[in-house]
């Protein structure tokens, strides 16, 4: 067969198009492979998942918790739909802690540092309990047990070793809580925080918490708020801070009074309240009798002046909070973080005396001491001032051995008490931890712990939901066989059994130990959420539910008087600070890293600010406008300096922040925190000054005032927010507006498109959205 | 168009279009013609042969000691150990393969020690996975799931289809079904087309859901 050129050329293109048209109906090789793995345990074989029912006191107020397991890994954590007190909803740092479980920087191994400069080696766990001993030998009267506030057996166990050898047990909360738990007990008696009855009040008043995000127990205030916004008329929301967190964000009236104002807001408020005479008569006298120094300073134009906030919206908030009742008040975080943080947050407890609130539904409840013998209920961080006598205590070299536990003091407290200089006076810094820490990484020896997932303990959550609690904390998982197959990811121990194994054995024998028999105790008083006909029946059903809860155990408030007659907050100096603009700092705990304590781990690093949006970096918040006057733009690097020293963070100008203040997250700038957080970002609380609360003596962590000036440098700011253009469904119209007395699901059956026409044509509508 | 084509190979370039049309229909209504690696098989990285494990008849290998063989008779279940509870069959893991192989089978046996090295029972490479190929495979926008089939089959062996060489009884009596006498395979190939309309068949017959979210979902 002859072929001429253009036949020749015209087969070979055909011959080819017909091979990929073939070639094309076969299958990718990757899609047919089926691998036979080289080990399988027997249930992934199976492929069955297992839930268990835990507390997660660490890292949340101690929150129930359901922990997916499968082929004996912590796969997820949810929240656990028995435990009354989140009721099965979940925060944005659930998940974050099974990767401090699998974190590839988690201690291994005990870890010894043979001289204060030298550094730490693996050391095996026999001559770690051997150097544990010996630190503990001389330690009589010289020990201090330092560790997070603790509820339920640990902070027990914390107590007694450290009673044991006539030492201290002392409490380290970066953003103390101290304050609050002072107020509470002055204006209602409550040893325990109350809890607040969200869900079933018409108006709610919170200063300063962000109760949505960070504070209390938000997943438990997140649950009561949905229901507070399901009521016909969505309820009345007022919320009065500096700056917009996310609890700012969802109110409906936010007020942003000048920082140390809250008190004078709050008894402007009631002073109005009474003037007008929206209350009762029984009302007002009780609170007359609590606030005793009168109200003849707190006119409203004063008080607006005083507060920078206009006399309109004090007399709007105080006509909602006492004409739409139940209405609830309360406060915390930045209000109470001043140095009269005590009149502030007491003024504003006293406001709930004005509508009836106390112990009433919609109002405060009371929480109930303990279920269980001996076992706090209620923990708070030891008093900055306590601190500093302590800290000065181990510059004096009168402590012999420090232990430390989920408290990483050297992060956490202010430059200018040095603690790293302060632990470098103690002989023996022994300290627990899952992934290395700043303050572990001045330790003579590092303890590899158990992450809550692996240990035993009972967490009293506070607040409480207004009865007796006990929720269970089991281990979830055992220890994890390294990826090598060579040994364990990490040979850990808890903190609990730890301690015990280094007691007299007076107070227990195991955390297992004390656990179970405390759950036989509960049952043997017959109430409850758990009956059972024995006691390892009982125990079994308070460990698969979470906890034990008794619905009948409330508690009881006794009405006393508002502490603290400092009524005016004072403020660090900044006249020595060189060049720059002065503004007030307000730090705020992240809503996924917290004060920090979540930093190491990537999943809570990446998850983005609810308000800026931005991640894995410190900014600062900056009102927007005040910033385009000072020519801060954003991404801007700011050196934020005060008289404790100087950070560097990215400038992040917002309208929702008050003029004159800088709005910092807690939770960056470690040292040591594994890979992922390791010289990330700044550490806003190393530039805190050292003023505190008149009454308490409580760090008052929102009284500095810093010197801000530009470095002349840009990076820009890692976030989400703006990296998608808007796009409005017609430009200038708001796609639902609620009214005030409508819920949302009102507003959008009554046809939106026609409600923005209205908007459009007869600017009607928004009068009553704030 | 068809001018020009017949103009330059007339007849013959008819036939083969010819050719090419059968293969595609015939592979759109059933299976194609096993040629040009369009084979219902593949050669896998371990010559695992089903007849020596499954069946339960005399076979025609020799082993080593040049006695005849019969078959060992496992349950299908002794290795594809989730067929009854999850939506695959699953492969054994090497380590399972090894249980046996570490002392069963000549240790000059050039197929089993294809498994021993990968087990690390000798060699010093350390374990690795094994990566055979899928001869079974359905769609991606199929969701077939064992367990049911497998349980449905199980209690009405009435509607099981075709006969096995292996174990009868239980769940391993109705994989033949759809994999034909997988007992009787030195290589295991599909037999059948296991084409929507089979599955369609099937459902019909044996009064099961035949609407479209019961596969496709």
């Amino acid at each position: 067969m002859k072929l001429n050129r253009r036949e020749f050329l015209a087969l070979t293109g055909k011959t080819a198009a017909g091979a990929v048209i073939f070639a094309a109906c076969g299958l990718p090789e990757r899609e047919l492979i089926v691998q036979s793995p080289v080990d399988l345990p027997e249930d992934l074989v199976r492929g069955e998942d297992a839930w268990y029912a835990t507390s997660m006191g660490d890292f949340t107020n101690g929150d129930g918790v359901l922990v997916r397991v499968m082929q004996g890994r912590a796969k997820k954590i949810e929240g656990n739909p028995d435990h009354p007190v989140n009721r099965g909803k979940a925060t944005a740092r659930y998940d974050a802690p099974l990767q401090l479980l699998y974190h590839p920087d988690r201690l291994q191994n005990p870890q010894i540092r043979y001289s204060k400069s030298g550094n730490a080696v693996d050391i095996s766990w026999d001559q770690a309990s051997t150097r544990f001993e010996q630190a503990l030998k001389n330690a009589n009267g010289s020990l201090t047990v330092v560790t997070n506030p603790l509820r339920g057996h640990l902070g027990s166990v914390a107590s007694k070793f450290a009673a044991q050898y006539s030492g201290k047990h002392m409490t380290f909360d970066s953003t103390e809580q101290g304050v609050l738990h002072g107020a509470v007990k002055s204006v209602f008696g409550h040893d325990q925080l109350p809890t607040f009855d969200i869900a079933n009040a018409q108006t709610v008043l919170s200063f300063g918490a962000d109760w949505l995000g960070t504070w209390g127990s938000p997943a438990q205030f997140g649950v009561k708020y949905g229901e507070f916004r399901e009521q016909h008329d969505r309820g009345y929301f007022i919320h009065a801070e500096p700056r917009m967190s996310l609890t700012a964000a969802a109110a409906d009236l936010w007020l942003a009074p000048r920082p140390g104002t809250e008190g004078v807001l709050a008894l402007g408020i009631a002073r109005f309240i009474i003037t007008e005479r929206l209350a009762s008569q029984p009302n007002i006298d009780a609170f007359n009798a609590a606030v005793t120094g009168g109200l003849n300073d707190y006119g409203i134009v004063d008080v607006a002046n005083r507060t920078g906030i206009h006399f309109d919206r004090i007399e709007k908030a105080a006509r909602h909070f006492a004409e739409h009742t139940p209405s609830v008040a309360f406060g915390g975080g930045s209000a109470g973080a001043h140095t009269n943080g005590s009149f502030n947050l007491g003024a504003i407890f006293a406001l709930n005396l004005l509508v009836g609130a106390v112990d009433s539904k919609g109002g405060i409840t009371a929480n109930p001491s303990s279920a269980l013998k001996d076992i706090p209920a209620s923990a708070t961080g030891a008093s900055f001032e306590a601190w500093e006598a302590e800290l000065a205590q181990w510059r004096a070299g009168n402590v012999e051995t420090v232990i430390i536990r989920g408290a990483n003091i050297v992060h956490g407290m202010p430059n200018s008490v040095n603690v790293r200089e302060a632990l470098s006076h103690v002989p023996n810094v022994i300290a627990f931890g899952a992934v290395l820490d700043d303050t572990m990484d001045v330790a003579d020896l590092v303890i590899p712990e158990q992450t809550f997932l692996e240990a035993w303990n009972t967490e009293i959550p506070e607040p409480g939901p207004g009865y007796q609690v006990v929720g269970t904390q089991q281990p979830v998982v055992g220890p994890t066989i390294s990826h090598d197959e060579s040994g364990l990811i990490s040979d850990a121990r808890g903190f609990g059994d730890t301690l015990l194994a280094m007691s007299d054995g007076s107070y227990g024998s195991s955390m297992e130990r004390l656990v179970k028999d405390s759950l036989s105790d509960l049952h043997s008083t017959g109430s409850g959420s758990i009956s059972a006909s024995n006691a390892t029946l009982f125990t079994n059903g308070a460990l698969q539910r979470g906890g034990w809860w008794d619905t009948n155990k409330g508690g009881s408030s006794k009405i006393g008087t508002i502490a603290g007659s400092a009524e005016t907050a004072k403020f660090s100096a900044t006249d020595s600070l060189g060049t720059g603009d002065d503004f007030a700092l307000i730090p705020f705990q992240s809503n996924s890293l917290g004060d920090g304590r979540l930093a190491a781990a990537p999943w809570a690093q990446q998850t983005p600010d609810p308000i800026s949006s931005a991640s894995w970096s410190t900014w600062a918040e900056i009102n927007s406008v005040q910033a385009k006057e000072l020519g801060i733009k954003e991404g801007d690097v700011l050196l934020i300096r005060s008289t404790s020293g100087e950070i560097e963070v990215l400038a992040y100008p917002h309208p929702g922040v008050r003029p004159g203040i800088i709005g910092i997250p807690i939770g960056q700038g470690h040292h040591a925190s594994g890979r992922y957080a390791e010289d990330r970002g700044s550490n806003v609380l190393s530039i805190l000054v050292d003023v505190k609360d008149s009454e308490t003596g409580a760090l008052a962590w929102a009284a500095t005032r810093v010197r801000v000036q530009r470095a002349g440098k840009r990076v820009k700011v890692p976030k989400f927010e703006g990296n998608v253009e808007a796009r409005p469904v017609e430009p200038g119209v708001p796609i639902l507006v609620v009214g005030v007395g409508e819920t949302a699901h009102d507003a959008q059956e009554a046809n939106h498109h026609l409600y923005q026409k209205n908007f459009l044509l007869e600017g009607e509508g928004a009068d009553d959205h704030e | 168009m068809l001018i020009p084509v017949l103009a330059i190979g007339g007849l013959g370039v008819l036939a083969v279009m010819g050719v090419v049309a059968a293969f595609v229909i015939t592979g759109w209504i059933g299976q194609p013609v096993p040629v040009l690696g369009f084979e219902q098989t593949f050669d896998q990285p371990i010559d695992f042969p089903h007849t020596i494990h499954a069946s339960l008849k005399q076979l025609d290998h020799v082993a080593a000691d040049g006695e005849t063989m019969e078959g060992l008779g496992l349950d299908c279940t002794f290795c594809h150990r989730t067929v009854t509870t999850q939506p695959n069959a699953g492969v054994p893991p090497v380590g399972f393969c090894a249980t046996c192989h570490q002392v069963i089978g000549s240790a000059d046996n050039e197929q089993i020690n294809i498994l021993r090295d990968a087990a690390d029972i000798i060699g010093d490479d350390g374990k690795e996975a094994v990566n055979w190929k899928r001869v079974h495979r359905l769609p991606d926008h199929v969701r077939f799931v064992h367990e049911p089939h497998i349980r449905y089959l199980t209690q009405n062996p009435s509607a099981v289809k075709g006969t096995t060489d292996g174990v009868t009884e239980g769940p391993a009596g109705v994989c033949s079904t759809c994999h034909g006498n997988v007992a009787a395979m030195q290589q295991v190939e599909q037999v059948e087309s296991l084409k929507m309309g089979q599955c369609v068949d099937c459902h019909r017959d044996n009064g099961a859901p035949t609407d479209c979210v019961a596969c496709h979902h």
